[in-house]
């Protein structure tokens, strides 16, 4: 087993007991590459798939593939695909497959790229990566972190200098074997200006570290996590303090990082912190990671077709953001919008609105209203007087922002 | 010239003469007594009557900075000053006893103002006090004010920046809830 499977599809794990997810995840790690069907395992109903136990109410969304778990004295749902228990390798595998050739005909209706994921298992990574128990953190021997973890790299697929594929990206060289990561270039300083600025730097990895804290998030469980950068430094979440640490500035994390991985585990509520409370705001590195992510195009999570709300402002005084970023904030925040109607509200690009959403999806500041028969919204600034610009811009002028 | 008179509310020892100060590009003028009253807030004077800055934005436009007394006993001066306001920076500290309770108090005096213009609520001494947390904040604002969206901050009154974010965005809401209102109007 190496580290060199791609996974198209996440499979979410909903009501099974841990030993139940930790079979699913070995079985995924040993087997599925070579079956040619590897997946992205996550503890979230928001995945491609979902397996389910056969005896919890459930609906998947269209999207979504649903997988029903029939535990011993259960019977099957007819017409549902189901695994039984005592779960076998083979098994699995029979039936991801189906549920590989159900996704791969559908056609969904936004238009999300295939997940692009180096899965890697346990003696893979590093020692080193190892989970790190702080002094006092109450248990005498290493908490490895098993549970949820998916372990990310980033996809070699490199681009030439004019922005064309590179030559090992067709098709003829896609199955090669990836050999060593890639040499990661050392630090470089960089400029933390604009929130939304140099996005193309930005690691593809980093899309599925979105997808994963995401996840995580969602699952609303006591969890903590790292985010380890080769060569650079770990990045620590304790999520039940919505605390970070990292040493290290995160635009020149993710600038330089070209092997990350992400291990999650869930921990009681009496345990001990693995930050140095108070920390950095976990807002902050969501802020920072969902803005830069995906590249411009909406996360895998969120629907073209809806629009949203916030549920409160992003905490502005601690986030590196721009002066847009408070017309972005003021238009979402007093109506629902799409990312299109963001962009005019606010005057900024599509893409960036975009962006936006997904910064405040992961933040958790977004309510959602599904409701495809309201009108589009259209927004027209109002006639400036002579002299131009209101309050704010004259302001802005004035304060140098 | 346009004025755009802003006030800046909240308990005795919240940070708003400290607050205007950051702002203000002129010398703040300051009315202050000694206090009497170290188990509110431990410091030496306490605004009596207003605390007074401005930003000159242009030849067309002044943003006068207001901050009014924090004892209830001086809340005469809240009336006089409301009338001529468009915007409010509502300071709390978060090391209050009941800080919740302080922002429903000046929530209730003041709320008003997000109807003629907006508000936005600055939390400060978060870093002594690390809770109540902004979500909590946030919960209590939609209780109050259902339907009306508050932004709310942490915030240090000496740093200038975060005084200058907590304004622009009060402007921006300001002005983005009059845009919205304003298509809504076309629409209908």
């Amino acid at each position: 087993m190496g580290f060199v499977t791609k996974a198209r599809h996440s499979l979410g794990l909903v009501g099974l007991s841990p030993i139940e997810c930790a079979k699913i995840a070995t079985f995924i790690e040993s087997e599925a590459e070579d079956a040619g069907c590897p997946w992205l395992v996550l503890h979230s109903d928001s995945c491609d798939a979902l397996i389910v136990p056969s005896d919890v109410e459930f609906s998947a969304d269209p999207y979504q593939v649903l997988i029903r778990l029939v535990r011993f004295g259960n019977q099957p749902i007819d017409g549902e695909l189901c695994i039984t228990t005592p779960l076998s390798a083979a098994e699995l595998i029979n039936i991801l497959k189906k549920a590989q050739d159900n996704l791969s005909t559908r056609s969904r209706s936004n238009d999300v790229a295939p997940m692009k994921v180096k899965m890697e298992d346990w003696g893979a990574v590093p020692a080193n990566d190892r989970h790190h128990v702080p002094a006092g953190f109450g248990t005498p021997t290493p908490h490895h972190m098993t549970n949820g973890s998916a372990a990310l790299k980033t996809e070699a697929w490199p681009v030439t200098a004019d922005g064309s594929p590179h030559p090992a990206t067709q098709p003829s060289a896609m199955h090669a074997p990836v050999q060593q990561p890639h040499p990661v270039a050392p630090p470089q300083p960089v400029t933390a200006n604009a929130s939304h600025g140099d996005a193309h730097e930005f690691s593809a990895a980093w899309d599925q570290i979105a997808v994963a804290l995401y996840s995580i998030v969602q699952n609303s469980a006591p969890a903590v996590a790292e985010i380890r950068v080769e060569n650079l430094d770990m990045i620590r979440i304790d999520f039940r303090f919505r605390a970070y640490n990292s040493r290290i500035p995160l635009e020149q994390v993710a600038a330089n990082g070209s092997r990350i991985a992400i291990r999650s585990t869930l921990v009681e509520a009496f345990r001990p912190p693995i930050v140095n409370l108070p920390g950095e705001s976990l807002d902050k590195l969501f802020w920072f990671i969902g803005s830069q992510a995906f590249h411009g195009t909406g996360a895998p999570w969120l629907k073209p077709e809806d629009r949203y709300r916030l549920r409160r402002w992003p905490n502005f005084t601690e986030l590196n953001h721009a002066v847009a970023d408070m017309r972005a904030a003021a238009a979402i925040g007093n109506c629902f919008l799409n990312a299109a109607e963001l962009a005019s509200a606010a005057g900024i690009s599509v893409e960036s609105a975009t962006r936006t959403l997904n910064a405040y999806s992961l933040m958790g500041l977004l309510e959602i209203q599904t409701d495809k028969t309201a009108a589009p919204a259209t927004f027209k600034p109002p006639a400036q007087k002579e002299g131009g610009g209101g309050l704010f811009s004259k302001l802005r002028t004035k304060l140098g922002l | 010239m346009a004025e755009h008179v802003i006030l800046f509310a909240g308990p005795m020892g919240a940070g708003k003469t400290t607050a205007i100060e950051s702002l203000s590009e002129i010398e703040t003028i300051r009315t202050e007594a000694t206090n009497t009253d170290r188990e509110t807030a431990d410091k030496d004077t306490t605004t009596v009557a207003l605390d007074y800055g401005e930003i000159t934005v242009s030849d067309e436009d002044k943003v006068r900075l207001y901050g009014v007394p924090g004892q209830r006993r001086f809340n005469f001066m809240w009336t006089i000053l409301k009338e001529r306001a468009v915007g409010l920076i509502l300071l709390v500290n978060n090391d209050a006893a009941d800080p919740i309770e302080e922002l429903d108090a000046f929530l209730e005096e003041f709320g008003e103002l997000h109807e003629k213009g907006g508000i936005v609520v600055c939390v400060t001494r978060s870093d002594v006090a690390p809770t109540p947390y902004l979500d909590k904040y946030a919960e209590r604002i939609r209780e109050v004010m259902p339907g009306r969206m508050i932004p709310v901050f942490t915030a240090d009154a000496r740093n200038a920046d975060q005084m200058r974010t907590a304004l622009m965005s009060l402007i921006a809401n300001i002005e983005m809830t009059a845009m919205i209102a304003g298509n809504q109007e076309r629409a209908a």
